[in-house]
């Protein structure tokens, strides 16, 4: 009920998102149906006339003034010295914060039980569409007949932690009859859910296969799954890994390729054996030039291959060029050197030459004066 | 620059370095044959030739493709023209079998080759590739034990179920009003306490105690629901309606006493005893109920809480629903107050608030001339109080009123319709609209439900089995061509005791009774008084037709522009005429172009034919008829120039009865034989002569009736149906009053009915006991509306005697490729639940209705997965939707194969052969033409030999005289039911009644069967589903089958005609498919040889980008060599040169 403090005016009613940070609709209709009829005027009683027939998103005039982040890994916040920045954000006093004070707030992966992991904290799990999405889960017979005629559509809408999913599988699955005990207070289903170890796994039963349809959609969604779980969860036959890092083959692949799923499953289920649609896919893959590679550009794997080899390739000639001119360069530069510092054997011969000759002249000089002095001594005598 | 000896020794290495760099460099490209040993040799080129290397790579990979995919396409391309090939002998078999001389015995022997071509095309079908069946599609491998190969010999096709028919439903819904006697109490309907089809309706007083109840019955809540229902109409498309009710006085106890009245126009004699009171009203409901089927009424003792003070008299319409008056005239004090039914208006008492049962009838209903109003679709009740209280006050709570009703649930609905969550296929919701073809609960119809599935998207397609409806009993009428009808004379006094009907005599008929323009018409209506008197004991009815005459025309008067109606059929002139006969003559024309419709005859007013000189007279054509005529839309001029109507009076409306005139004749009538005699005149005529039916078998037409003996003898007369009688989907069958005959013998009833089959959508056959079978043209409802006379006569709903309205409903088959899944929300009720999706499918009650071995009946789940095996048939089990496609280019694809049901199964192939091989062996007949041609006279109408009776001469069949009475035998097949069903039809003929259109008629009114007679005189027949139904004649007793060159052995040849000339499509179709795989093959061919060409292009283009050409590179070591060679030379001479040396 609003207080005027809390959302809304004084006595009016308030509807919020029970999870922090769920951002998934809220829808009221149906405000004349059947039930209100006898009610004068439903709408304005309530104090909905605005609301009626209205979905209502999270934007700026339509939140509980609370933000909430998610990441997949550890992060920190950092503002400053002291948490007064952190406070604007009302992230300073958050229970058992060993930081308090400094400034900073880092937050470690909440340890609790793999149930409780919240689907936005998923690589990728901005992508989830909780509004009103959905994926396919088709299972089949041993013998690979359709267990149930139509697939069961796993709607996600407001899945929020991991549990929610595992749950919105399995219950999806019981409801549409795909389970041996439907009378039990808990049916097991033929395809069951799991979430261990940070994973999602889907798990047949004996007797049971099953196919998460495939099928490349014209809008671009991945196998009929209008609510990206697949993706997020990682959740397909061909990948390991989340990003362009890690991706790896899947072991079962890689191992025996009469595991790859070169075929769709067909608009009604079917798993033909001569199905190429996926093989096809996968070897125009190699063509296809609207790949986005780091950086925006577009281009075809194989054009990015021969352009990074080419990128390779010129980078390696730069650099044995600038070797060669480096190399020139310090040739030129030792001759310099070497001009001005360096021993020219004619040089140093012909000074030798030089100096000696000057030294005999000098001598010379010497002894004539010497003779000189003699001459001029015994003259004097 | 100072050069010292240090930079020369430098020069030198570098230099000499730099050489042996550049021949190893050389060397290698020399000795590796390529020109770039690193990518930063030449990264421009390198990147062209990776590029290209990559081209070379995708093209082998496309060459190897195209090398499997010529595999296919050639074997593809083999299998087809295989098949063709015994396509072709087929139809050399077809044709040599198709010669009259051939045995039964030959036949066979072909027909085994026929199976033995047909199991071959099977096999070629399945043609496999390096073990993968090229027919299959996208399944080229993983098969089953139950379906070995794409196609399964001996395995009907898909998966598929046949719902019965819904049940039939009353056309309307009634429900009686509850009374403050109630238990508990009724109480008023507040504003939207009770909502139809979601519609509010205002508040309804009912409990307004006591005005609203009238001896027992809420007759004015009745009325007010009725009113509040009706205001909004618009927006529910639900109508209310009441049912008429209407009570007399206390009856008194006179002692025996003689009553005579009329009710409805049929005349009622009681004597009563009349001990009490008690004791004369039941003998006058006793009377009363003893005629009903022809007055619609049913009579009861009243008690006060039956609508009627005690002994009371209380009449009311037998059909709940039905407004309409009840008339009885004739009762005059004091018989009314002995009789307890005081006189009602003269009109009749229709429904109103103190004259109803005080039930209210709920139907569906649409206004014909809005195209806005909502259609005439199945409705649904819900209430405020979510419990049965209100619909209990209104007498619809209480569970099973409607479809799927369940008790306390405060919701009815009405017409098995599919609303959201009724039923689920393959997990999705079915809900069915309106389908625009039947006239009521349009939205439960069959048509309906085939639409909601077809345009829906739920991998199952539905076919709508039309309704069709046996009548419960033979058609039941009198035996002679009319009424006996003679015209009063005016000769003698006819004395008490001198005229008797079956002995009984009858009062006195006094002479010289007031004429009206030379017609005895008092003397008439006395006759027929006097004969009506003593029809309780007699059986025997008189009735009088109707007449009515204006006064002269007037051919002044000033308009010559004429329109008005006549029994609601419109008649129109223009009258140009000068002289009063000539305009007399032109009205009555006028008149005469629409007698068909009208039932009425005009003639030009003589003086002596009822009508004054020049006045239009008008006669119900059919002798004995009393119906009204009525006249409506006439000017004031109009009325002057006609002399219609009553000059002046300025009313455009008139209704006449035979009470106001009458022709002078009187008709006798009665279920049995009657004798009319003159006890007193044994010897001669003069008595009968005064009724106008003197004169032996020459004037009576009676045959065997002698002359002047007194008496007559007459069989049992007719029963004539008239226009509300019989009303298929709002369409009237009958525009007047018809004869019909026991049986139909003369086909009036069928031929009625199939002559209005384009409005109707509903055709009509008779079997040889006489019973009608009515089929619907396509999935629609058939609603069906019959008045007590209509239903007496036809038997057609539900067969009492009783006026009835009832609509029947079409079936629906699904069928699929895959297996499916259907799931009925459930109706919980005690024992096992009703599947209330599966109930308007008629597919509930488990396995044995579905054939689904593992369907239980009431768990509401239905999955369609059988298998049904049929050694007539081959399954297609491949991929239905896919064309493996391979890779020949970076961009395109090329389709190798096609899958099995587009390549094969569709072209019929083993369809057309197995029905050559059933022909050959005589069986499974899916069309015929007649051998024997009936010719036209030339000149003559158009078709008219097929509308003379077979006995005529003129039908222009050849051996038109072997046709007798008798009959023969339709079987018609349902090879869809597994094993075959088969319902067989007699087929009566008899030559003197029976057209050749006729014996169409009654051949194309079975469900299964078309037939008609072409414009060059041939019979078609033709099953209406060939993969469904085939049909066999026998057990002909009438010769008509021998006539018509309709004998097994014609059938059979007239089949195997079919065959060759479908042998012959066949043939061409699988010769555009084996082009068609010519095509690919050459497509493909050029493919690859651009490819080889490429590739060689490519090949050297990369050659020349990354493989080193020796000449130059020689040429390059060479040159490189002896710069060395230089360079070491003079660095030996430049280093030995030094001023150390010198000196």
């Amino acid at each position: 009920m609003g207080g005027g403090d809390n959302g809304g005016p004084e006595n009016a009613l308030i509807f919020r998102n029970t999870n922090a940070g769920d951002e998934s609709s809220i829808t009221i209709d149906d405000l004349d149906g059947d039930s209100l009829t006898r009610m004068a005027s439903p709408t304005s009683i309530l104090g909905l006339d605005k609301l009626e027939d209205k979905t209502i998103v999270a934007d700026a005039t339509h939140n509980t003034g609370e933000i909430t982040l998610f990441s997949d890994q550890p992060y920190t916040i950092e503002s400053g010295v002291n948490d007064n920045i952190l406070a604007q954000l009302g992230l300073h006093d958050i229970e058992q914060r060993e930081d308090q004070g400094n400034g900073q707030l880092r937050v470690e992966p909440g340890e609790g039980d793999d149930d409780d992991f919240l689907l936005s904290g998923f690589k990728h799990g901005d992508q989830l569409n909780t509004e009103d999405g959905s994926f396919s889960i088709w299972i089949y017979e041993e013998d690979g007949s359709l267990a149930l005629p139509q697939p069961v559509e796993v709607s996600m809408e407001r899945a929020y932690t991991a549990r929610d999913a595992v749950e919105a599988i399995n219950n999806a699955i019981i409801n549409a009859g795909g389970t041996d005990n439907p009378e039990d207070t808990h049916p097991t289903p033929w395809v069951q859910a799991n979430f261990e170890k940070q994973r999602f796994t889907l798990t047949p039963n004996d007797g049971h296969q099953f196919a998460l349809d495939g099928a490349r959609q014209d809008d671009g969604t991945f196998g009929r799954d209008t609510s990206n779980f697949l993706q997020v969860a990682g959740l397909n036959t061909f990948f390991t890994g989340d990003s362009a890092g890690t991706i790896g083959i899947n072991q079962t692949v890689a191992e025996d390729l009469n595991y790859l799923a070169a075929g769709q499953v067909q608009d009604d289920g079917q798993i033909y054996a001569g199905d190429n649609t996926n093989a096809l896919e996968i070897s125009n893959l190699q063509q296809k030039d609207d790949i986005k590679f780091d950086g925006g550009r577009s281009n075809s794997l194989n054009g990015f291959y021969n352009s990074l080899i080419g990128d390779i390739g010129n980078k390696g000639r730069t650099i044995g060029r600038n070797q060669e001119f480096n190399e020139l360069v310090l040739n030129q530069m030792q001759e310099m050197r070497d001009a001005v510092s360096g021993v020219s054997l004619d040089e140093e011969m012909a000074n030798l030459v030089k100096f000696q000759h000057a030294y005999t002249a000098a001598a010379r000089m010497i002894s004539i004066s010497d003779e000189m002095l003699v001459t001029l001594l015994e003259t004097v005598r | 620059m100072r050069i010292t000896m240090q930079s020369v020794y430098n020069n030198i290495l570098s230099n000499l370095g730099n050489l042996n760099k550049d021949m190893n460099q050389i060397n290698k490209q020399i000795s590796s044959g390529k020109q770039m040993d690193q990518i930063s040799d030449n990264p421009v080129n390198l990147v062209s030739a990776l590029g290209l290397r990559t081209n070379i790579s995708e093209i082998g990979q496309y060459q190897k493709n195209i090398k499997y995919g010529e595999t296919v396409i050639n074997a593809s391309e083999n299998s087809l023209t295989q098949m063709n090939d015994l396509v072709t002998r087929a139809k050399t078999l077809a044709i040599q079998q198709a010669n009259d001389s051939m045995t039964p015995a030959n036949r066979e022997n072909a027909a085994q080759e026929v199976r033995n071509l047909w199991e071959q095309a099977v096999s070629l079908a399945n043609s496999t590739v390096r073990g993968k069946y090229i027919f299959g599609g996208f399944r080229t491998d993983g098969y089953t034990p139950a379906e070995p190969a794409p196609f399964v010999q001996g395995a009907r096709d898909g998966y598929f179920v046949h719902g019965e028919e819904p049940a039939r439903i009353a056309g309307k819904l009634t429900g009686t009003i509850s009374t403050p006697a109630s238990t508990p109490p009724v109480t008023n309907l507040e504003a939207n306490d009770l909502l139809i089809n979601g519609t509010g309706i205002e508040a309804v007083e009912l409990d307004d105690t006591p005005t609203l109840t009238v001896d027992g019955l809420n007759m004015g809540g009745a009325d007010n629901l009725k009113q509040k229902i009706n205001d909004k109409t618009d927006e529910t498309g639900v109508s209310a309606s009441l049912t008429t009710l209407y009570a007399g006085g206390a009856a008194t106890a006179p002692g025996t006493s003689t009553l005579s009245f009329s009710l409805n126009g049929e005349a009622v004699n009681i004597t009563t005893g009349g001990v009490s009171p008690n004791q004369t009203a039941t003998d006058v409901v006793n009377a009363i109920n003893a005629i009903k089927e022809r007055t619609g009424v049913t009579a009861a003792v009243g008690d006060t809480k039956n609508g009627g003070g005690n002994n009371s008299v209380v009449l009311r319409n037998t059909l709940a629903g039905d407004e309409s008056a009840i008339t009885v005239r004739g009762l005059t004090p004091p018989e009314s107050s002995i009789s307890g039914l005081a006189n009602t208006p003269s009109t009749g008492q229709s429904a109103d608030d103190t004259h109803n049962t005080g039930a209210i009838s709920l139907s569906s209903w649409s206004d014909p001339d809005d195209e806005d109003a909502p259609p005439a679709q199945s409705f649904t009740i819900t209430t405020s109080d979510g419990d049965d209280e209100i619909l209990k006050r209104i007498g619809l709570g209480g569970g099973d009123k409607g479809f799927a009703d369940i008790a306390g649930d405060g919701i009815l609905r009405y017409g098995p319709d599919l609303q959201e969550n009724d039923l689920l296929i393959n997990g999705a919701a079915v809900t069915t609209e309106d389908d625009k073809i039947s006239t009521i609960y349009s939205d439960a119809s069959a048509a309906a439900k085939a639409n909601a599935i077809n345009n829906g998207d739920y991998g199952v397609s539905a076919t709508a089995i039309p309704a069709t409806w046996t009548a419960q009993g033979a058609v039941e009428a009198g035996t002679e061509t009319s009424k006996l009808t003679g015209t009063i004379a005016d000769n003698i006094d006819v004395g008490d005791g001198d005229l008797a009907i079956n002995g009984i005599t009858t009062s006195a008929i006094s002479k010289s009774m007031s004429t009206t323009s030379g017609y005895n018409m008092e003397r008439a209506a006395t006759v027929k008084d006097v004969v009506n008197e003593i029809s309780a004991s007699t059986g025997v009815t008189a009735s009088l037709t109707t007449l009515t005459a204006g006064s002269s025309v007037d051919h002044t008067a000033s308009t010559s522009k004429i329109e008005f109606t006549i029994n609601g059929e419109t008649v129109k002139l223009y009258s140009s005429g000068t002289n009063n006969v000539a305009v007399a003559f032109e009205v009555a024309e006028a008149i005469n172009a629409v007698s068909d419709q009208t039932g009425v005859t005009a003639a030009r007013g003589s003086g002596n034919n009822g009508g004054v000189a020049n006045s239009i007279v008008l006669e119900n054509t059919m002798p004995g008829d009393e119906t009204a005529i009525e006249l409506t839309g006439l000017s004031n001029d109009e009325s002057d120039r006609t002399g219609l109507g009553t000059n002046g009076d300025g009313k455009e409306d008139y209704i006449f009865t035979a009470a106001d005139a009458n022709t002078g004749q009187v008709s006798f009538s009665s279920e049995d034989q009657f004798t009319i005699s003159s006890p007193n005149n044994l010897n001669d005529d003069s008595i009968l002569k005064e009724l106008g039916l003197h004169g032996g078998e020459e004037e009576t037409g009676i045959e065997g009736d002698v002359e002047d003996d007194g008496k007559l003898t007459y069989g049992s007369t007719p029963i004539y149906l008239n226009r509300d009688d019989l009303v298929i989907n709002d369409v009237r069958i009958f525009d007047h009053a018809t004869a019909i005959q026991d049986r139909d013998v003369d086909n009036t009833l069928v031929r009625a009915i199939n002559d209005k089959s384009e409005e109707s959508g509903v055709l009509a056959s008779r079997n040889e006991s006489g019973q009608l079978i009515l089929t619907a043209e396509d999935g629609r409802n058939i609603h069906l509306q019959t008045s007590a006379l209509g239903e007496k006569v036809t038997h057609l709903n539900g067969g009492a005697p009783a006026p009835n309205d009832q609509v029947y409903f079409g079936s629906v088959k699904l069928w699929s490729d895959l297996p499916f899944k259907l799931e009925s929300d459930l109706a919980a009720t005690t024992g096992v639940d009703t599947e209330t999706g599966f109930v308007a499918m008629g597919l509930d009650g488990g396995s044995e209705v579905t054939g689904e071995e593992d369907d239980i009946a009431g768990d509401g789940r239905l999955k369609v997965d059988t298998i049904y095996r049929d050694d007539d048939e081959v399954r297609y089990a491949g991929d239905r939707n896919n064309d493996i496609a391979i890779k020949v280019g970076q961009q395109s694809t090329i389709e190798v194969n096609k899958n099995g049901n587009d390549a094969i199964y569709q072209s019929g192939v083993f369809r057309v052969l197995k029905e050559l091989e059933n022909f050959l062996l005589g069986d499974r007949f899916t069309t015929a033409t007649s051998a024997g041609q009936a010719v036209n006279q030339p000149g003559a109408e158009p078709r008219a030999n097929l509308r003379v009776p077979l006995n005529s001469g003129e039908t222009g069949l050849e051996l038109e005289e072997r046709i007798e009475e008798g009959s023969f035998q339709v079987k018609v097949l349902d090879h869809d039911k597994v094993p075959a069903t088969e319902r067989p039809f007699s087929i009566q003929v008899d030559p003197e009644n029976d057209t050749l259109e006729d014996i169409a008629a009654r051949l194309n009114g079975l469900p299964g069967l078309n037939a008609a007679w072409d414009d060059s005189g041939y019979l078609q027949l033709s099953s209406t589903d060939p993969e469904r139904y085939s049909f066999e004649f026998n057990n002909d007793s009438s010769g008509l089958l021998d006539a018509t060159g309709l004998k097994h052995s014609q059938v059979q040849a007239s089949a195997l005609q079919k065959s060759i000339d479908e042998l012959d499509t066949l043939h061409s179709e699988l010769n555009n498919q084996v082009s068609d795989f010519g095509a690919r093959a050459n497509r493909i061919e050029v493919q690859s040889n651009i490819y080889m060409n490429l590739e060689l292009a490519t090949k050297e283009n990369l050659s020349e980008l990354e493989d080193t050409d020796l000449t130059e590179a020689i040429m390059a070591l060479k040159a490189k060599e002896t710069a060395y060679q230089a360079a070491l030379s003079s660095a030996s001479r430049t280093m030995k040169m030094s001023l150390v040396d010198f000196l």
